[in-house]
């Protein structure tokens, strides 16, 4: 099948009366779900997994991928208003997307975050539709060698998220990895850390702690003292002045285009791509940023950036599961499943056999990302009246959500306990000026890396050579090692060649 | 904020001393799953070299610290740009209680019970807001979340021993 | 007035008649100590979604997942006994992990086995370009370079892991682990020849494809899809990893609740409406009545103890 022609195919399905329906439905329950926090894309899929018995597999699956990248983007929308990252995903956007809400430009945060993840959405389908099905085999040159120089390299980037002094983000890194050892040994298989807990065994959950150090610790910061009457966050009403400005546009456009294809090219790696894309992509703008001091203050691209990258990479990780047949997360494995029901098993196979499916669906994305669009703009006014809300009436009303949140994930009381604790605990950090961000991240790739450097061990017979014989991951290595040298090089000829203004720093 | 910048804050230096704690305490623990065997690292190697790195960090930071050198405090800390007046202690103390409290409250009340007495706390005595509107929130907030929890999510909130939900 | 008295000493009588034995008399509850979506909790969902209707209640799926299934499982041999608290057991959560780890229940003598009705097939497959064809082949490659070969599981101390140290053991071969986080990041490295072979579940798309070869089965019969293809037993290995996946209850279960349970979910278990569900999750059909379910159970415990304890397993 040529291009020209599967595109041609997979509009006529795409545009078909029954798959705009389901689109529809999937996008608008993917957003209430995504602001909700806790209920996330997996328990949602697997809850309306039944319901898609009665559909044919087409309309089903571009419903629940429409579940998916819609949950990605209404995560966004409490990461920017009320600091609750939904997904691990939008954990950078909480950094500018909250900063800018705080300063009364929620509406042009939450805009620029739709138009981003729109403009990242045509990025990749073009994208899958042009290379699509040779792409698949780059998720299977990533090994556990090529795993642990990337992870590696996610690493160093890491400690450039936060706008603090390093120092201290490199303390918050050290202790993300630290948590990401509690739980069952990846390789042995015994118990670190669990103090005997059952719960533990399993390792503590990003999620929970996400709403605890985020969404929890700013009720407590919030509580902290009475708020200055005067400066109640003041945003606009009219819709026109809630769209982002011709000056917004100027600075996004460049971060939009270097995180769609970021997020294209992370995304189609079965793990941590959607997450290190979207962090990668905000170190990438903070550095080649003229003012990256504004960077954490509210900078329009610290949203555009990050918010393209997360959204292109959760398109392109339908490419391993559509190709191969092999989910690259776990929503991915529960579509699959959705597939499965249908006498559909994804594979090399299905381009073949089934192509008005693969099509369609990679279609479906783009007319996904359209809907969001023509939904969630006429919805900005009441997303950001939200925050009119009295703070008094809001901060009880986060906490219950975060509370059932938490509960939804295992059905247990036990995660509520955990996300209180983490709660307390992030409050403290900021009261001791400390970045949860950093830690949160370096947790989510501590698992990843340990697990990965571990197998390439085993696999490589006990010789960290085999780092430096696969091409890939010698690459990634000498990439990150460049990071690493680079600030060194840049202070050392600072010191050899006085600045013209005498000041050293 | 200048004179913060000047002499060392105690939060600061507290918070800095237990994180040592912490991973001094884990580091040792890391010794016992074993550090190498057979060849390949054990269970503890990747434990003790994070904590290291993170108590080698913690050390700069006091010496930063000490050093006068300790970021603003504005920096983490956006809040204060917008709130005024002495720290609340009992409020804090009231939401930090609530949130900690909640799920113990819940196995044995079940989830409307214990979310109605939690936002009883936080709204009528945290934010000493009238009875009337207390028992509106209350009611809508409750209300709601029941219904779009456990009635359309299929959510099974806990019920509790009153079976109430 | 009067109405209403009689009404009142209706009500009255009603409460104090001792209550009739009608189980159930309210929705069963069942714990799949596994996430939602996978192939586990959809094949529960639709075998109690038929067997509801049989029963005359609704069977009400719960997730419980964590520690290997373990907690969900420890949840529900807590529960009372009446046959209204029901779980998901699987290999992994009954012969492996409490062989492993001290977990707070004891697979033979906290569970009532109520029936298996399923189980996956596990496998040890080559990348369809490596040199061996048979498991023979395998293992004499093994013997002539010890320590070389790599194999990629779902995890460790999975079954199937529990089977190559088996394995290893009883042929006096050196392999070297590599445990991956799940069936599907095992598949992508052994598709990716980053290990020498694969001893996983759900391959079966793969071998159709042609990109693996199936060398041997891990369970105690042959796969129809693939039925040239021996077992382990056939090829000269006497080790066996019994797939389960059944319903049980809490220990002392009412034997009565025991048996309405038993009949309404076999039933459902042999409808078409079933079989042909089980047919497109690809999951096979193994009907077990109580009674033969609770004999492997015993049996397969058993087995699973002593090798853990010979080889130095149990930590």
């Amino acid at each position: 099948m040529d291009l020209l022609g599967g595109l041609a195919q997979g509009f006529a399905v795409a545009l078909g009366p029954s798959a705009l329906l389901h689109c529809m439905i999937g996008v608008v329950i993917g957003t209430a779900i995504g602001v909700l926090p806790g209920l996330g894309p997996t328990a949602t899929i697997s809850l309306l997994l039944p319901i898609t018995y009665r559909l044919d597999p087409v309309s089903s699956v571009i419903m629940l991928s429409g579940i998916y990248y819609g949950a990605m983007y209404g995560s966004s929308i409490t990461a920017i208003l009320v600091r609750i990252p939904g997904e691990a995903a939008s954990i950078v956007t909480c950094i500018d997307g909250y900063e800018m809400a705080r300063r009364g430009r929620a509406g042009p945060a939450l805009g620029m975050s739709a138009f981003g993840s729109f403009i990242a959405g045509i990025v990749a389908t073009i994208g899958i539709a042009l290379f699509g099905p040779m792409l698949s085999g780059v998720a299977i040159r990533f090994g556990p060698a090529e795993y642990t120089a990337l992870v590696a390299l996610g690493l160093i980037l890491v400690t450039h998220v936060s706008g603090g002094s390093v120092t201290r983000s490199l303390v918050m890194v050290g202790l993300g990895l630290l948590a990401s050892t509690v739980g069952l040994d990846p390789i042995v298989g015994s118990e670190r850390f669990t103090m005997g807990a059952l719960f533990l065994q399993d390792g503590l959950d990003i999620a929970i702690m996400a709403m605890g150090l985020f969404g929890v610790a700013e009720v407590l910061a919030m509580a902290e003292r009475s708020l200055k009457p005067s400066e109640l966050l003041a945003q606009p009403r009219r819709t026109r002045d809630l769209l982002p400005t011709r000056a917004d546009w100027r600075a996004s456009a460049a971060p939009i285009g270097r995180g769609s294809l970021l997020g294209f090219a992370l995304g189609l790696l079965p793990g941590g791509g959607a997450l290190i894309a979207s962090f990668a992509s905000y170190v990438m703008e903070k550095r080649l940023s003229r003012t990256p001091e504004r960077f954490g203050t509210g900078a329009i691209e610290g949203v555009a950036g990050p918010e393209s990258a997360n959204n292109a990479a959760a398109q392109a990780s339908f490419v391993p599961l559509l190709s191969l047949g092999i989910p690259s997360n776990v929503v991915m494995g529960v579509l699959m499943g959705a597939l499965m029901i249908h006498g559909i098993t994804p594979g090399p196979m299905l381009l073949q056999s089934q192509p008005a499916l693969f099509w369609g669906v990679i279609v479906s994305m783009f007319v996904g990302n359209l809907m969001l669009i023509v939904l969630n703009v006429p919805l900005l006014p009441l997303f950001v009246a939200l925050l009119r809300i009295p703070q008094r009436i809001l901060s009880p009303l986060i906490l219950v959500f975060c509370v059932v949140g938490a509960y939804s994930l295992n059905n247990s009381t036990t995660d509520i306990v955990t996300m209180g604790v983490f709660g307390v605990l992030g409050w403290l950090m900021r009261k001791a000026r400390l970045d949860p961000a950093p830690f949160l991240l370096a947790f989510v790739l501590g698992g990843l890396f340990e697990r990965s450097f571990r197998q390439s061990l085993l696999i490589g017979g006990g010789s960290p050579m085999i780092f430096l014989q696969k091409p890939i991951s010698a690459a990634l290595l000498a990439a990150a090692a460049l990071l690493l040298v680079l600030p060194l090089v840049r202070w050392g000829v600072r010191r050899l060649r006085p600045a013209p203004t005498g000041k050293a720093s | 904020m200048t004179d913060a910048r000047a002499r060392p804050a105690p939060g600061d230096v507290a918070a800095l001393l237990v994180i040592l704690a912490l991973v001094a305490a884990a580091g040792q623990r890391s010794l016992a799953y074993g550090l190498w065997s057979y060849g390949e690292p054990g269970p503890g190697l990747f434990p003790l070299l994070v904590s290291a790195v993170a108590a080698f960090f913690a050390v700069l930071a006091l010496i930063a610290t000490f050093a006068g050198a300790g970021p603003a405090e504005a920096e983490f800390d956006p809040e204060s740009a917008q709130q005024e007046g002495p720290m609340l202690w009992g409020k804090i103390a009231l939401y930090a209680g609530v949130v900690l409290a909640w799920p113990w409250l819940m196995v044995p009340l079940g989830f409307v019970v214990s979310t109605a007495i939690a936002l009883f706390v936080v709204l009528r005595l945290a934010e000493r807001m009238a009875w009337a509107p207390t028992a509106a929130v209350l009611v809508a907030a409750v209300g709601l979340s029941w219904l779009v929890f456990d009635r359309l999510l299929g959510v099974p909130l806990p019920h509790g021993l009153l079976g109430i939900g | 007035m009067r109405r209403l008295a009689l009404g009142l000493a209706g009500l009255l009588l009603l409460a104090l008649a001792p209550p009739v034995q009608a189980f159930p008399d309210k929705p069963i509850r069942v714990i799949v100590p596994w996430g939602a979506g996978g192939t586990s909790d959809l094949s529960m969902r639709k075998i109690g979604e038929i067997a509801g209707r049989g029963l005359g209640q609704p069977v009400v799926i719960e997730n419980k997942p964590g520690a290997s299934g373990v907690v969900g499982m420890a949840e529900m041999a807590r529960a009372a006994p009446d046959g209204h608290t029901l779980a998901l057991a699987t290999g992994a959560t009954v012969f492996i992990a409490p062989n492993l780890r001290t977990v707070p229940f004891d697979p033979l003598k906290d569970l009532t086995p109520i029936m298996n009705y399923s189980g996956s097939y596990h496998g040890v497959v080559v990348p369809a370009a490596a040199p061996w064809t048979t498991l023979d082949e395998l293992l004499a490659d093994a013997r002539a370079k010890p320590g070389t070969l790599t194999f990629g599981t779902a995890g460790t101390y999975d079954g199937a892991h529990f089977a190559m140290l088996v394995i290893s053991r009883l042929k006096d071969l050196k392999f070297v682990h590599v445990p991956f986080q799940g069936s599907a990041t095992a598949t992508t490295a052994v598709l990716g020849r980053h290990v020498s072979f694969g001893v996983l579940s759900g391959f079966a798309e793969q071998v159709r494809a042609g990109q693996f070869r199936l060398l041997a089965l891990l369970d105690g019969d042959r796969m129809p899809e693939f039925p040239e293809v021996p077992t382990l037993r056939e090829a000269g290995v006497d080790w066996e990893y019994p797939s389960i996946m059944g319903i049980v209850g809490p220990a002392g279960l009412a034997p009565a609740a025991r048996e309405r349970l038993e009949k309404a979910f076999t039933e459902a278990a042999a409808t078409e409406e079933f079989r042909s569900y089980m047919a497109t999750i690809q999951m096979p059909m193994r009907v077990m009545d109580g009674k033969a379910f609770d004999g492997m159970l015993r049996r397969e415990s058993a087995r699973y103890k002593q090798a853990a304890v010979e080889y130095g397993i149990r930590q």
